[in-house]
């Protein structure tokens, strides 16, 4: 069975790194970009089984670029996972709207959870 | 002797009413007797006289003739009733007679008849025919004893001569005595006259004078009359000038008293218009009055700040318009304001941005007596930018801590998770596990801490949308239940659920925010509980549907069930004694607010040290029409 291919967009370093070593050791293929805009031209060229998107960031935020996944064809396919602390409904609502498949709040979720989701997810 | 001579005098003048006829008349009639009387004593004479000398059948026809025309005049006389005539006349005659008889037989059987003759017709006739017959008697015997002396003429002619001149003069002397008579007579009869005349004007006068008399009494009456009314009338014109003076009196004090009322309701009203005015001052808000032709009527301080103007141009025209302007054309409320003049409602308008400003607005109708105003429109300005401002960093302040305070916390845990997974494999480093399980026992526990105070936060200032929507809480709590049924399992207690017979219970509530105050209670409960058993128990009732969460744990002491509810509660009875695996002691706290928002009851049913303790929470069933927001 091959790796699923995460892909994380995060700008905190701490979290990144963390997410890395939390889903390797869960044998998954991980990658991650701190740029938005780099991450989104990443996801175009790599094409990834799931997209985890952090919202707060610079330059895009989270809800842009998942609206521009979504807009793009090559990628609108991938399902894309927000995962972030801002627990604001209008902005799950939001992001549901705009094609998010799932929601995240990474305080909420401790790491064994964080795990289980994206593997349902990736279902 | 006099009442005979008086009752003659009756009988002579019974024809003769001095008083009916006049003066003239009275004349003609004593002269035609006169007439009378000579002329037949002239014709008596006459025939004696020839009778005497020539004592022929003549002499005594004559005689016959003159007594028939005696007698036919004394009848007619007598018919005329002139009987005094007639008697004179009468007596006329036997004087004749007397006298005839005295020229044929001797003086003495003559005089014997005039003797006789004189005192009977003193008696019968008048005095003054009397006094005639005298005075001829003694004229006559005058003359025959001149004569008589003389003796030159003849017995018969001095008869003639002495009738002649006895006759005419004593004619002449009646008549003219006649004449005085007559002349006194008329005299007496015209003063009589008079007299009558006069008295007649008394009469008339007096007449008058008694109708002047009685039209005086009627007079007088109706004046008395009048009199009695005027004084009546003055009486009652006194008692009315009396009331009216009271009435003026009273009408000064009541004039006094209402100008007193007047000055203590002016200067209440003054008192009051101070304070209005210094109340709408003294607003930290701007309070804009109206008119119901949308011109700015009246404005205070903070109303003109807001525009800019000076304080020594407030309440100018220009400041109106400048007020006028702002309103209209700058924060465009005329549409709000039409629509409020013509309503009884306020319109409220939480928030206005204009030039990063935020207003707060209310505009209320304006019912006054005062009719520019009435239908008009009271706006209220609040500039509610500090606030905003102040809400966006607790906003931002929110976002932030969030985000801030929670990656890393969250790296921490993941890291000690990833860590603890690392060491797994090496089962000889025990302590290092003991390590690894503290770092994530802190992150989580510091984790849950940050979660709680900002859900707290954000509950408590609202920002907590709530999605009521139709919600089966059968389905729910069997949820939660199965969620915790591993961690009942592993303290080895019971986990109970007893649900009614419905297929499903509705109600109007948010889900998460149910399943969230369901797994508080759950993990209480479970907490609490070293053994025995925990039932969810589901209950339905007409107006709400209750959650009862009964367990057999230690129970809560009457103390700690004052403030169970409370921020930062922990149920230990001593302060000190904390409570190891308790976070924060915000659980039931936010657990009830939740459920109040969503018009529900959270409340400690009962609890019994040692026994165990039953929570339970209500909420609205759910109603179709029921489209309820979250207080």
């Amino acid at each position: 069975m091959t790796k699923k291919k995460i892909h994380l967009i995060e700008d905190d370093p701490l979290l990144s790194r963390m997410y890395e070593r939390l889903f390797t050791i869960h044998d998954f293929d991980f990658m991650v970009d701190l740029d938005s805009q780099v991450g989104l031209e990443r996801v175009k060229t790599e094409k990834p089984d799931l997209v985890l998107l952090d919202i707060m960031m610079p330059n895009l935020n989270g809800l842009e670029v998942l609206k521009l996944l979504k807009a793009d064809d090559a990628t609108k396919a991938i399902p894309v996972v927000m995962i972030t602390n801002v627990e604001d409904d209008d902005t799950q609502k939001q992001a549901e709207e705009l094609g998010a498949d799932g929601y995240l709040i990474k305080s909420r979720f401790d790491p064994d959870e964080t795990v289980e989701y994206v593997t349902k997810k990736l279902k | 002797m006099i009442r005979l001579g008086a009752y003659f005098d009756q009988i002579l003048n019974a024809g003769i009413d001095p008083q009916s006829v006049d003066a003239a008349e009275l004349r003609r009639i004593k002269f035609f007797y006169a007439y009378i009387f000579i002329g037949i004593f002239a014709c008596g004479g006459s025939a004696l006289v020839l009778l005497m000398s020539q004592p022929t059948g003549f002499s005594y026809i004559a005689l016959i003739i003159t007594l028939t025309i005696l007698v036919v005049l004394g009848l007619v006389l007598r018919f005329l009733k002139r009987t005094d005539v007639v008697v004179q006349l009468l007596l006329s005659f036997f004087f004749a007679l007397a006298w005839f008889i005295l020229i044929q037989s001797e003086t003495t059987t003559g005089i014997f008849w005039l003797y006789v003759y004189a005192p009977i017709s003193a008696l019968l006739l008048r005095r003054q025919v009397a006094l005639f017959w005298i005075i001829a008697f003694a004229v006559w015997i005058a003359f025959l004893g001149t004569f008589s002396w003389l003796g030159t003429t003849t017995y018969e002619e001095v008869q003639v001569y002495a009738f002649v001149a006895t006759f005419l003069p004593i004619s002449l002397f009646m008549v003219a005595y006649r004449r005085i008579t007559e002349k006194a007579e008329r005299e007496v009869y015209e003063k009589d006259i008079q007299l009558k005349e006069l008295t007649q004007k008394l009469e008339a006068e007096l007449a008058f004078a008694s109708r002047s008399k009685q039209q005086l009494d009627g007079l007088s009456v109706a004046l008395s009359k009048q009199n009695k009314k005027l004084t009546s009338s003055k009486s009652a014109l006194l008692n009315l000038l009396e009331d009216a003076r009271q009435l003026e009196g009273e009408l000064k004090r009541s004039k006094a008293n209402v100008e007193k009322q007047v000055e203590s309701r002016t200067r209440e009203l003054s008192l009051e218009r101070a304070r209005l005015a210094s109340t709408l001052e003294s607003l930290p808000i701007a309070v804009v009055l109206i008119d119901k032709n949308g011109k700015v009527a009246d404005a205070n301080d903070k109303a003109y700040e807001l525009v800019g103007v000076p304080e020594a141009h407030h309440a100018s025209r220009v400041a109106h318009r400048k007020i006028s302007t702002f309103i209209d054309k700058k924060l465009q409320l005329m549409k709000f304001i039409q629509q409020c003049s013509n309503s009884t409602a306020c319109v409220m308008i939480p928030e206005l941005t204009y030039k990063d400003e935020f207003y707060k607005l209310a505009l209320g109708p304006v019912e006054s007596q005062d009719s520019d105003t009435n239908g008009g429109v009271v706006v209220v300005i609040e500039n509610i930018t500090a606030q905003k401002l102040l809400d966006r960093s607790k906003d931002e302040f929110l976002m932030i801590a969030s985000h801030e305070l929670r990656t890393p916390l969250t790296a921490i845990r993941g890291d000690a998770a990833v860590l603890s997974k690392y060491i797994e494999k090496d089962m000889n480093k025990k302590d290092a596990q003991e390590l690894v399980q503290d770092i994530r026992g802190s992150s989580d526990r510091l984790l849950g801490v940050v979660n709680d105070y900002l859900e707290l936060s954000s509950l408590e200032q609202g920002k907590i949308p709530f999605n009521l929507q139709r919600l089966d809480m059968i389905a729910l709590c069997q949820q939660v239940i199965d969620e915790n049924r591993p961690l009942a399992t592993d303290k080895k207690l019971k986990l109970v659920y007893k649900k009614p017979r419905n297929r499903t219970l509705c109600v109007q509530a948010d889900p998460t925010r149910v399943a969230q105050v369901i797994q508080n209670l759950l993990s209480n409960a479970i907490h609490y509980t070293q053994k025995g058993t925990i039932t969810l128990e589901l209950s339905a009732s007409e107006e709400k549907i209750t959650c009862r969460v009964k367990d057999t744990g230690v129970g809560i002491s009457k103390f700690s069930q004052k403030n169970l509810f409370d921020k930062f509660n922990q149920a230990q009875d001593n302060l000190l004694t904390r409570d190891p695996e308790r976070s924060t002691g915000l659980g039931l706290y936010i657990a009830k607010l939740l459920i109040e928002k969503m018009h529900g009851h959270l409340v400690l049913e009962s609890s019994v040290l040692k026994k165990g303790s039953v929570f339970a929470f209500s909420l609205p069933v759910y109603r179709n029409e029921t489209k309820k927001k979250p207080t």
